[in-house]
């Protein structure tokens, strides 16, 4: 059984009240969830009350889900415009704060000499994402990071494949001047 | 590997890529899940009392009936303010009432400007000479 056949039977099972079947949504796409909630709102216990609101969204909405996109995507343009409408309502409250950004890196990588090295990386990377617009770094955070397809993001922010391709574009552009203008450069300006 | 248009190098993807969710976090959301579940339970059961101990039908019911009794406050002091002003009456929906009732009671003639005809009646002008009747039977000979 894949993933999206796992995730649509556990939905079915939402719809009837059993919360063991939100834990299998969970377990699938709980850490993505979490991620990108993280990457867009750039605070841990932000990305922690959204992931908890998108599952609820999630178990109360399972009857809504009509399955003409798969259940990733769904759950993932539930998270999206979670996140996006946090960030509008937080901007008149003060300015946006990444602060948080990526918490821990992989164990594989914090070794030795490669940590400062990995450090630094994380704090441009950070830097870098904090400048962009909101709706740039989550356009870009879903094809650069979660590595969704042109038509997934398209079915997540509920756009033209065009206008995804062409925001995409314009989001790299952002991502690329911003960090040419950061002291250290990144390996995407080696490429 | 990464796709080609892509322009995060595989570090910079895996810094980013890196973060789980928190230990504890599915624990949160299932017992938010379950209480809200059992909420809207509660809520669904017919009869069932919401905040304050009130059915739905009840809120609707106390809705309306506020809605009905709002109008009709408005309405009657509109009346009393108008019949109130040395006896003329000044409001579009005073006037318009009376030309109603009084249409209604009585054959008066149609006029355009209910206004200018409680004016009219308060000065005693005499009727107009077109009717109700006569302008029916005009109508219908037309």
């Amino acid at each position: 059984m894949t993933d999206d056949q796992q995730a649509t039977e556990a939905l079915k099972r939402c719809q009837l009240g059993n919360v063991e079947a939100l834990g299998v949504l969970f377990e699938l796409f709980g850490d993505k969830v979490y991620r990108l909630c993280l990457n867009v709102l750039g605070s841990q216990p932000d990305a922690e009350d959204a992931t908890q609101e998108v599952f609820l969204r999630v178990f109360a909405k399972a009857g809504t889900f009509a399955g003409r996109s798969q259940v990733s995507t769904w759950i993932h343009r539930l998270t999206v415009n979670l996140c996006l409408n946090q960030l509008k309502s937080r901007k008149r409250k003060s300015a946006t704060s990444l602060d948080a950004l990526p918490q821990a890196a992989p164990t594989s990588m914090v070794d030795g000499s490669g940590r400062l090295q990995q450090q630094e990386t994380v704090a441009l990377v950070q830097d870098v994402l904090k400048r962009m617009p909101e709706e740039a770094r989550t356009i870009f955070l879903l094809r650069e990071v979660e590595d969704f397809s042109y038509r997934e993001i398209s079915e997540i922010l509920d756009l033209p494949q065009g206008t995804v391709m062409s925001r995409l574009s314009r989001a790299r552009d952002k991502f690329r001047q911003l960090a040419s203008g950061s002291a250290i450069d990144l390996g995407v300006m080696n490429e | 590997m990464k796709p080609k248009d892509q322009i995060l190098n595989s570090k910079e993807r895996q810094v980013l890529h890196a973060p789980t969710a928190p230990e504890g976090l599915w624990q949160r959301i299932e017992e938010a899940a379950i209480l809200r579940f059992q909420f809207t339970v509660s809520q669904d059961e017919s009869g069932a009392p919401i905040l304050g101990g009130v059915s739905r039908f009840q809120s609707r019911l106390r809705f309306a009936a506020a809605g009905m009794l709002g109008f009709l406050v408005f309405f009657g002091l509109e009346q009393a303010v108008t019949r109130t002003a040395g006896g003329t009456v000044k409001t579009s929906l005073a006037a318009g009432g009376l030309h109603l009732v009084d249409h209604l009671r009585q054959e008066v003639p149609l006029v355009h400007d209910p206004a200018a005809y409680v004016d009219g009646l308060q000065n005693s002008t005499p009727w107009p000479e077109v009717t109700l009747a006569t302008y029916i039977s005009n109508n219908e000979a037309n």
